[in-house]
């Protein structure tokens, strides 16, 4: 699991390069109390993450147009095509 | 200083090879904590572990025994194989490093080499403790984090450690077998170690710059837990271990021995477990265990103090006017007008992902932590806690993480968040030697 001070985005975009998104995929966001050396209290969030890439359809022109298309699919659509949290989830699965 | 004992390995300084020259590179606007290997000229390449185990700067960092006078006797392979490990001074050698650093865009790039070569700077740490104008040829550092001879020392609560009750005569050691010794202030712990001899101190704030460079040149990688191990930092041990020891608390080990794990450079981790020591290179708990002081960086609430890169600052917990060099801008961090992560008010704290950079490079080696976005698996994977505002002294530096600390701790771990009377049973330091 990883952790963080940060509420993280679901779907992180590293960059693009040659219609490929280099992306951090996040699932399972739980915002948990903690105590800090101090004593003090704050949110660290814990969730499950991973790095992939995913080709892009189309020419999308900004990072802001990616963001968008990316966060339209993150949980919907079908799952051969679209659907990125379905395969980020895939891609921890090891079968024997 | 002369040495004596097994040493095989490739005598370094010797001759100009471009191949030992290797770099890393970090691109700032990738959230990866992978970086990218670099040959001389700066080209990606690819480099395995067997390339570090025979490097003339890697290969040469091996455990020894030390003498007062800094007469280092080697076993026959890195981990320290024939040494008797319960000596007082079981130290790890590090060769001269130099290096170079460039910035282009927002990718910054480190090199090292075991030669003067173009462009390059011998690395700070060797010119620390006396040798300003002789550099030395080696920083001998603890291969444990130090235990204690001579005071008054007695069982430090449920800990695991040792506090001392009188300091005086008490010197550092660094030896298997023993607890480590907690519960001093960074100033009793330099003068414990001052104690040993000329040349001797606690690990000061340039030669864990080096350690951290240099590990992040033999695994290419900022993630320390992932690449070697996950350390001593379970949240559910309740104590330190011995030194050259694994746990002792939870279910595994019950304070076994654990050099037959390591390899014969003197690395070992668990990637999995969090019960064990992370070892690099024979520095056992590089990260993790137990807090190590760090004296040579102090910070105020608008200033870095950084011990004097060319070696005539004199190292304390608090360095004196003249032992410093200063950077105001980027200032600090704190709880107050500069602030990155979790604001606990009078500090912030989070997971690093941006280097405090200056324009006269100042802190071009020194991997201090400026922005507190990041998460523990990207960019430097391991947790800063900030100055803390309003301390009525200057703030000391503890390094590696805690053994509670889980995926917060590392070699990238820092914590500025005290003044230099802290003193606790989680705090210890590792004895070092210059000559």
């Amino acid at each position: 699991m990883v952790g963080s001070n940060i509420n993280p985005e679901l779907i992180h975009i590293d960059r693009v390069k040659r219609g490929i998104a280099e992306i951090l995929v996040r699932w399972d966001i739980v915002p948990t109390k903690r105590a800090d050396e101090n004593g003090n209290g704050y949110t660290e969030y814990i969730y499950s993450e991973r790095r992939m890439e995913w080709c892009l359809p189309e020419p999308l022109k900004t990072k802001e147009e990616v963001q968008k298309y990316l966060n339209s699919i993150y949980d919907t659509g079908d799952i051969a095509t679209g659907n990125i949290l379905s395969w980020a989830k895939a891609s921890k699965v090891t079968l024997i | 200083m002369s040495r004596r004992g097994i040493n095989r390995r490739r005598p370094y300084g010797t001759s100009f090879d471009p191949s030992v020259i290797i770099g890393i590179e970090w691109d700032s606007s990738n959230s990866s904590p992978a970086l990218v290997r670099l040959d001389v000229n700066g080209d990606a390449i690819t480099k395995d572990s067997a390339y570090f185990d025979a490097h003339p700067v890697f290969s040469n960092i091996v455990r020894c025994s030390l003498s007062v006078a800094g007469v280092a006797t080697f076993g026959t392979d890195g981990k320290g194989t024939g040494l008797t490990l319960t000596d007082d001074y079981v130290m790890v050698r590090i060769p001269r490093v130099y290096v170079k650093f460039e910035v282009s865009g927002t990718k910054y790039r480190w090199w090292i080499s075991p030669y003067s070569a173009p462009g390059f700077e011998l690395h700070p740490a060797f010119f620390q403790r006396g040798h300003s104008v002789s550099p030395a040829e080696q920083v001998y550092v603890g291969a444990y984090t130090a235990g204690a001879n001579g005071g008054t020392t007695a069982a430090n609560g449920v800990t695991n450690t040792i506090a001392a009750s009188n300091w005086t005569g008490l010197k550092l050691t660094s030896k298997s077998g023993v607890k480590s010794l907690t519960s001093g202030t960074v100033a009793q712990m330099e003068t414990a170690g001052n104690l040993i001899g000329t040349g001797w101190g606690l690990m000061n704030f340039w030669t864990w710059s080096l350690m951290q460079l240099l590990f992040y040149v033999e695994y290419a990688h900022f993630d320390s837990q992932l690449k070697l191990g996950q350390g001593r930092t379970n949240g559910s041990n309740t104590a330190a271990s011995i030194n050259g020891t694994y746990l002792d608390q939870v279910g595994e080990g019950a304070g076994a021995d654990v050099q037959s794990l390591l390899s014969v450079n003197g690395s070992y981790g668990d990637t999995v477990g969090s019960y064990r020591p992370a070892i690099w290179r024979g520095i056992e708990n590089i990260f993790g265990n137990l807090y190590q002081f760090c004296p040579g960086y102090n910070l105020t609430d608008t200033e870095h103090h950084i011990l004097k890169r060319d070696g005539t600052g004199t190292i304390s917990g608090d360095l004196a006017s003249g032992s410093y060099e200063t950077v105001t801008s980027p200032a600090p961090l704190n709880g107050t007008d500069n602030v990155s992560g979790t604001d606990a008010g009078a500090y912030c704290h989070g997971y690093v992902n941006g280097l405090a950079f200056d324009t006269v490079g100042i802190l071009n080696l020194a991997f201090m932590p400026n922005i507190l976005t990041g998460s523990s698996s990207t960019y430097f994977c391991d947790r800063y806690y900030s100055h803390q505002s309003g301390l009525g002294r200057n703030g000391v530096l503890l390094v590696g993480g805690l053994w509670p600390n889980g995926g917060s701790a590392g070699v990238g771990y820092r914590n500025a968040n005290y003044g230099p009377t802290i003193a606790s049973s989680s705090i210890g330091g590792r004895a070092e030697f210059i000559g």
